[in-house]
């Protein structure tokens, strides 16, 4: 026996088959025993889920990242302790010094380099600052919105009837347009009428059985 | 907004006046009628409502900020869909670690009310069992992977069809349906404990 795939049992268990395919499946589910036990797990899981609110955790504070001044501080603080440890190490004033200046130049660029991610994130927070900015005006566009729903409404009101009254205005100067329109148009058609009548009038008394006569020079 | 904006105006009009117009009413509209939908999926694929709420905001400020982008032939609730979901990945990916599973109760969920014992209402010890199953499988969604997860947010939820989970993730509708398939042997699994109690 063939049994249809998880996929399609997702689609009739969610209402998203056709009534032929459903009748199908289900005609297979009367029969199949393996299948009616997947279905049952699904279906059971399903019913849990449904058990489950809307989750609520509460927010952990936020680590404040250090800044450039900590990392010099740090910077300082091991300068110290490589000082100290030279002295009790028994290492002589030169080894020291010549050690110190290797070292104060790797912690320089160390410090250097953390000043520079601070400042990265410094630039970061700012162009988050200008994005709080905007979604800030969204949503103070949004209260602002929600605060005066009378007032909006009214003006609504008012907009959509001052809407109106230009259509109507529109209205008529598009009739009285047409009318003249039309008019005009009648007048052309009158004219033309008398034109052809005239010219019919001017055919009726040509012969055509008359040889044409040269024109006439001027 | 309803009261301004007649109900039977589509989110594809309204986003239309928001790109065209900057029209606030049409904004605010869509935000009263997708915050909660949001701020719900963020909440079961984040585990966490504060950061669902910001995520709903900010996707709200995508909306306003990347209102031209809109293609007014498609489908608004697929691209705020698609715009949260990517936010919830951005936020996972961020914390880098599963989301928190510590139950704090949501106001007006159920379980938040007082018990009175002159109703047929489940008493608390009948409340605080099924706050603990909910709580199970709560937990058990949260360890679900993020890609499971979101489907079961996204239809078992919010009630989305499988060809629009498909189109939200960009994924073919085969993928969605087999990525419920195995969420729920998943939390079957995880949940058969429950089951034997």
């Amino acid at each position: 026996m063939k049994h249809p795939e998880s996929e399609v049992w997702m689609g009739w268990l969610y209402g998203e088959v056709a009534p032929e395919e459903r009748r199908d499946l289900e005609a297979h589910l009367a029969v199949c025993s393996e299948c009616q036990g997947r279905v049952d797990g699904w279906r059971r899981t399903m019913g849990r889920l449904d058990e489950v609110a809307v989750p609520c955790v509460e927010k952990r504070p936020k680590r404040a990242a250090w800044s450039a001044p900590h990392w010099a501080a740090v910077a300082a603080g091991l300068v110290l302790v490589g000082f100290l440890a030279g002295r009790l190490t028994g290492v002589s004033r030169g080894e020291l010094a010549s050690e110190l200046g290797r070292n104060r130049a790797a912690w320089m660029e160390e410090v250097e380099a953390r000043t520079d991610a601070v400042r990265r994130e410094t630039w970061q927070d700012a162009i988050q600052a200008v994005r709080e900015e905007q979604r800030g005006l969204a949503l103070e566009l949004l209260r602002e919105v929600r605060a005066g729903r009378l007032a909006d409404r009214a003006e609504w009101v008012r907009v959509v009837e001052g809407m109106d009254l230009r259509r109507g205005q529109e209205l008529v100067a598009l009739r009285e347009g047409l009318a003249e329109l039309a008019s005009h148009t009648g007048v052309g058609f009158e004219t033309a009428q008398t034109q052809m009548r005239l010219l019919a009038g001017s055919l009726a008394t040509t012969s055509y059985d008359e040889p044409l006569k040269p024109l006439k020079k001027p | 907004m309803a009261n301004v904006w007649p109900s039977v105006m589509s989110d594809e009009q309204a986003m239309w006046r928001v790109q065209m117009h900057d029209d606030p009413q049409a904004f605010a509209e869509l935000v009263h009628r997708w915050e909660e939908p949001l701020r719900r999926m963020g909440a079961r694929v984040l585990g966490d409502v504060h950061r669902a709420e910001d995520m709903a905001q900010e996707a709200f400020s995508r909306v306003f900020t990347h209102r031209r982008d809109f293609d007014p032939g498609a489908r608004f609730s697929t691209w705020i869909w698609r715009i949260a979901v990517n936010l919830c990945r951005d936020e996972l990916r961020r914390r880098g670690r599963r989301p928190e599973t510590a139950l704090v109760a949501d106001s007006g969920e159920p379980g938040q009310e007082t018990w009175d014992p002159a109703t047929d209402a489940p008493g608390p010890a009948e409340m605080v069992a099924g706050l603990e199953r909910a709580e199970a499988v709560r937990r058990a969604v949260l360890r679900l992977p993020e890609p499971l997860r979101v489907v079961v947010a996204l239809r078992h939820y919010e009630g989305l069809k499988f060809h629009e989970i498909a189109e939200v993730l960009a994924i073919p509708e085969g993928t969605a349906k087999s990525r419920m398939a195995e969420a729920l042997d998943r939390l079957e699994k995880g949940l058969r404990s429950l089951g034997e109690e």
